[in-house]
């Protein structure tokens, strides 16, 4: 099969961590992403899908138990998907409340700060 | 298969939004085949067919196991929802040989020529 292009980088912010993935995300890759998730060191760790082009419910999984494994840790994940992203737009289809899922990064770092 | 049926799908006059809802209800119902179908069968195929007709695009994605409905709390749970959500029918057929998921998706505007 062939692969699928996935490009995660992360930086350091003064709240916390952040981890933008670019590119496609599903079965094929998804451990990857999740590992990267948990590796990092900050106690608030943002996860930035604005530029995702593809998710589906594998993806959500995953980052699901990302979220778990930091919140078991005492860390927090935050997951940013703007209303206009693709993966926004698969959040809303699977069902998730408006309010779980953050519009920016902005946002997740007012959130952070309380 | 998402990059082959994206690209089929481009050569057909749909909006932007089907073809988008298309790929994804594809993807969660060949993620359930490769999940739960090829338990002792082997060959692991799954086929998926594209049709438009009627004003509506007809999907259907066809393993060689038998479809098991996931609980609602599972990732498959949540994947049934997604295709749920996508289209505007989804029926299952399991019998001796496979299963086939077939899907309608509404197509947002009007038939194509």
């Amino acid at each position: 099969m062939q692969g699928t292009m996935l490009e995660i980088d992360r930086r350091v912010e003064p709240t916390g961590d952040v981890v933008e993935v670019r590119g496609e995300l599903d079965l094929t890759n998804v451990g990857t992403l999740e590992e990267e998730i948990v590796q990092t060191k900050a106690r608030i760790v943002v996860l930035d899908l604005g530029f995702v082009v593809f998710l589906d419910s594998a993806g959500i999984r995953a980052i699901d138990v990302a979220y778990r494994r930091l919140r078991d840790a005492g860390r927090r994940l935050l997951v940013v998907a703007p209303p206009d992203s693709r993966a926004g737009w698969t959040f809303r289809v699977a069902g998730f409340d408006a309010g779980v899922v953050l519009d920016s990064v902005e946002a997740a770092t007012e959130q952070a700060a309380d | 298969m998402r990059r082959a049926l994206t690209a089929w799908l481009e050569g057909v006059d749909l909006d932007e939004e089907t073809r988008r809802d298309a790929v994804l209800a594809v993807s969660e119902a060949a993620a359930n085949a490769a999940e739960h179908a090829y338990g002792f069968d082997g060959s692991g195929v799954v086929r998926v067919e594209a049709l438009v007709t009627d004003g509506e695009l007809r999907l259907s994605v066809a393993d060689g196991g038998s479809w098991r409905e996931p609980s609602a709390d599972t990732d498959r749970g949540r994947g049934r929802a997604i295709m749920d959500a996508l289209v505007s029918e989804v029926t299952i057929d399991s019998g001796v040989s496979g299963t086939i998921v077939r899907m309608k998706v509404p197509m947002k505007r009007g038939a194509p020529v």
